[in-house]
């Protein structure tokens, strides 16, 4: 029996074509003329008792509850409506006013009939495919930062399944196996009715996608009868298909899974955090977003760029789409000392300031002093002397500093080594001396100092 | 087709040529103009609206870029990595002894040596010792380098897929064996662009010093199919350092500037209708060459260094256009943030006398290589330079022709030789990769040229995969389709 049911795809197009047919006559052969009466009665005839024969079968394919039932019965009833009065015309009453019912009803049996094939949405959705593509590119990972205290760890987690998987099946399987339609007793729109399975098997089996039938009924040859998507429907891509094994050979997770940490300390600090479940860092979620917001600093615009482009001034990006700045005064020639304290402009962003052989002055330093993102600082063969570093003790985040060339002396060596963060000092051709050194080293014995004395011993 | 109002690429410069070509129709525009859009592969992001998360994502870097320049020292001909730093003891036994069939397994040889009887083994002629804090063995030929070992990553399992020069060279400058694609200097000068807006991004020194037994080509620094700004231009030794720069004779150059201002006008009107990315090439080269008539001659000028820094760079680096004074330039260029500086020196290529070549070579080099590494070092430059030194492959465990104990000749080898990084981004004092006892084989990491062209590219903090450039309807990436990075070398 449920092989005639699947003849209903078939006969369903015979009451529409005959009865619109018949339809349109009506009103074409105008009230007085009945030549086409003939033709209008067979035409009803024949298409009620083809929609009666659609019913019958209609309801012989609903007998495999792969559909969804609330659909099937606004279907099955508009359906039996439409043969009804079909049938009501051929016996010859009230003719016009029920044959614009007929037409408005058949074309709702059909919507609904559609819609159950082919999924909901499927009348406008002409632009679906791109958007998945679109959707498949662009990853959205998650970026989470925890603070401590001085420290932050950044934790960026990622959801395969959600960016990844879900998309495909949307598109490649939902419309027979979602919400509307289960062929094979199969849905595979959420996370437990994946796990569940078909009426007959389980499809996924973590980690092993060679026996998961998500994905070898994916690869079976296009003629074999367990071929999904089946023959004529939308293939799934190459790359679609490796995603969904890959996905099921990592262990087909639904979770948020941990992509990197960084810290920007200390490395070791992060491995407590690798042990911390993903769901307690979530809970941490949008508010530390909204740190990692204020903590960074927004973006320079164009017009800025432009106005340091237009003084020789070289701005670049700290890092592929940072928003810190490196600005870089080696076309700045001759010097101008208005120049720096136009930086004021992007002081939030300013990370690393390149001075080189420049005839830079103490009191340039001093307004250097309120960039406090300053990170690197190259000063050397500048003009500057030991009150500079009296000055730059302000940038707290100071880690490398170039003062080759310059005319400082041990006095800002006593001074350096009250700097919080200063980790990489050159110093070669500076008055500083050996005992300064010595001192400078007991106290701050991390700094990498650089004093150029390299000989080579073979002579 | 017509031309969409609403096409925008978020970037300044396409922004700039969006308005000019919406004063004309589209279709009017020859390829020319379709050609420069190509770039927006490199330049635009995504034009959808970002979430929240993604623009943070966004905002963190992928590759944190750790070198600002590059210094790439190549050693034209290949070097014998049996005499600098592939320490194979074993061999001192087997002087004259066949290779074995199981080492070679059928592999070709070039046709120079292909149909000798024998292929007998040539131990290395020179002592090996241990240097540095890293222990690592360096051959008695270069003393100097070995002084400043620690700063070294060295690679010992290099391979290459072309087993003669001109391929070889072009497959290591430009990621393909046939030329016509853009050398490893462009598609940094495309990538990154230059900083010091008076001097060229990409700039070649060849050393006079050295046997030219091996020619090298002007196109080995061409752009290929990039925009020609980035081509490589060569700075030579002697009055007139870039060809054609100095005004000629007769001429005393004081309307220049106006006679500039005035082709540039026309260049624009030019450029206007055909939109042609080449007319702006054009444009910017006059520019750079007006302002590289004051800067060049600057630069080139080494009066003001110390003796201090002669004596460092050795004897030589006084005589102009030798290898060592060329160090010594090269690292004035590189002062100047000039984005890639590439020093050639030939004279690698020895298939006879092998002994005595290696000496003279690593003579000419080893001093101010190494002087060269510890200069960049005290002006804290090191840290943002990477500093290459290789050739383009290496040599056989075999000699070709006759073997005496200390004169023997090396045929080429692609299967495996050694090259050094250092400076920025690669662990100092590390050795990466081994050979067999032969160095005939790689054993144990193997890096092949994309692979080192794609770690070059994520040093610089470019991925390899995206930079790219659409031309005759493909998009060429420097190394190919293939290069992985070499994580474990990287600071």
């Amino acid at each position: 029996m449920q092989f005639i049911g699947h003849f209903h795809p078939l006969i369903v197009h015979m009451p529409i074509g005959i009865m619109l047919l018949g339809g349109f006559l009506l009103f074409y052969q105008g009230p007085q003329l009945n030549k086409f009466d003939k033709v209008i009665s067979l035409a009803f005839l024949v298409g009620s008792i083809s929609a009666t024969l659609a019913c019958f079968t209609g309801w012989l394919l609903a007998q495999s509850g792969e559909y969804d039932s609330v659909l099937i019965q606004k279907h099955q009833w508009v359906g039996i409506a439409t043969a009804a009065i079909g049938w009501t015309i051929y016996f010859n009453k009230y003719k016009k006013v029920l044959a614009i019912s007929l037409v408005v009803l058949i074309i709702i049996t059909g919507h609904l009939g559609t819609t159950l094939t082919h999924g909901e949405n499927y009348l406008f959705s002409s632009n679906k495919e791109e958007n998945i593509e679109q959707k498949n590119i662009i990853v959205a990972k998650k970026i989470e930062t925890v603070l401590k205290g001085k420290d932050s760890i950044k934790i960026v987690s990622y959801n395969e399944y959600k960016e990844e998987i879900k998309p495909i099946l949307q598109v490649r399987c939902y419309n027979c196996h979602g919400p509307l339609k289960q062929k094979g007793g199969l849905r595979l729109d959420s996370e437990s009715f994946i796990k569940k399975g078909s009426k007959e098997d389980i499809v996924l089996v973590v980690n092993n996608p060679l026996k998961s039938k998500m994905y070898t009924n994916l690869v079976l040859p296009m003629e074999d009868d367990k071929h999904m998507p089946p023959k004529g429907k939308h293939q799934l891509t190459n790359q679609e298909i490796t995603t969904i094994k890959q996905w099921i050979a990592n262990g087909a997770s639904f979770e948020d899974k941990i992509d990197t940490i960084t810290n920007s300390l200390k490395e070791s600090t992060a491995d407590s955090v690798y042990l911390m479940e993903i769901n307690k860092v979530k809970a941490i979620g949008t508010k530390l977003l909204s740190v990692v917001k204020e903590n960074r600093p927004i973006a320079i615009n164009s017009a800025t760029i432009e106005l340091f482009k237009n003084k020789n001034i070289l701005l670049t990006s700290l890092e592929e789409g940072s928003n810190f700045i490196v600005a870089n005064f080696i076309n700045a020639v001759p010097f101008n000392s208005e120049d720096i304290a136009d930086l004021k402009l992007i002081k939030n962003q300013l990370s690393v300031l390149k001075l080189s052989n420049l005839p830079i002055k103490d009191s340039d330093i001093k307004i250097i002093s309120n960039f406090k993102n300053i990170t690197r600082l190259n000063l050397e063969n500048t003009a500057i002397t030991d009150e500079s570093i009296t000055y730059l003790n302000q940038l707290p985040k100071l880690e490398q500093l170039n003062l080759y060339g310059t005319n400082i002396t041990d006095e800002s060596l006593k001074q350096l080594s009250m700097y919080k963060n200063l980790s990489v000092l050159y110093l070669w051709k500076t008055k500083v001396t050996k005992a300064g050194i010595e001192n400078f080293v007991k106290i701050k014995p991390n700094v990498k100092i650089e004093m150029g004395d390299f000989k080579f011993q073979k002579k | 087709m017509g031309h969409d109002p609403d096409f925008k690429i978020q970037h300044p410069d396409f922004e700039q040529l969006n308005k000019r070509l919406e004063r004309r129709d589209f279709l009017k525009k020859t390829a020319g103009g379709l050609g420069a859009l190509a770039l927006g592969t490199l330049l635009s992001g995504s034009i959808s609206s970002k979430t929240f998360e993604q623009q943070i994502l966004d905002a963190l870097p992928t590759i944190a870029p750790k070198a600002k320049r590059v210094l790439y020292l190549f050693m034209s001909g290949g070097p014998s990595q049996f005499e600098t730093f592939d320490y194979k003891p074993m061999l001192s036994s087997m002087l004259g002894k066949g290779l074995p069939e199981s080492v070679r397994n059928g592999q070709r040889l070039t046709g120079m040596s292909a149909n000798q009887s024998i292929l007998p083994i040539a131990p290395s002629f020179c002592d090996f010792k241990q240097y540095g804090k890293s222990k690592t063995w360096v051959s008695d030929l270069l003393p100097y380098t070995a002084e400043v070992v620690d700063e070294l990553c060295i690679i010992k399992s290099m391979y290459t897929e072309q087993i003669n020069h001109d391929p070889a060279l072009t497959f290591f400058q430009t990621g393909h064996q046939l030329p016509g694609r853009p050398s490893i200097g462009s598609w940094l000068s495309y990538g990154l662009g230059s900083e010091n807006k008076n001097l060229p991004a990409f700039i070649v020194l060849v050393s006079k010093n050295a046997s030219r037994d091996q020619p090298l080509y002007a196109r080995l620094w061409g752009n290929g199919f990039l925009p020609s700004q980035h081509q490589g231009v060569q700075f030579r030794s002697g009055n007139d350092p870039v060809l054609f720069l100095n005004n000629p004779e007769g001429y005393d150059g004081k309307d220049r500037k106006e006679m500039l201002s005035y082709l540039n006008k026309l260049n624009e009107m030019q450029n206007d209708i055909w939109g042609d990315p080449e007319v702006e090439a054009r444009m910017s080269q006059y520019e750079l060459a007006f302002r590289m008539q004051t800067s060049v001659p600057d630069v080139m000028d080494t009066s003001n260094e110390t003796d201090e820094v002669f004596e460092l760079y050795g004897p030589e680096s006084r005589d102009k256009g030798t290898y060592a004074a060329n160090c010594i330039l090269a690292r004035k260029l590189l002062e100047k943030d000039v984005r890639f500086v590439q020093l050639y020196h030939q004279g690698w290529d020895h298939h006879g006398s092998l002994p005595q070549g290696m000496k003279q070579q690593c003579k000419q080099t080893d001093q101010p290589t190494a002087a060269l590494i510890m200069d960049l070092k005290r002006r804290g430059m090191l840290e943002d330079t990477l500093v290459i030194w290789g050739g383009e492959f290496g040599r056989t465990v075999y000699s070709q022709g006759k073997l005496e104990k200390d004169n023997y000749g090396r045929d080429h080898h692609p299967r495996c030789f050694t090259m050094w990084m250092a400076g920025a981004g690669v662990k100092p004092g590390m050795s990466y990769g081994a050979t067999d006892d032969y160095s005939y084989n790689i054993i144990k990491n193997p890096v092949h040229v994309h692979d080192f062209q794609a770690t070059l590219l994520h040093i610089m903090g470019l991925n390899h995969e995206n930079l790219v450039y659409k031309y005759q309807g493909r998009r060429f990436r420097l190394t190919d389709v293939s290069g992985k990075i070499i994580k474990e070398i990287l600071s």
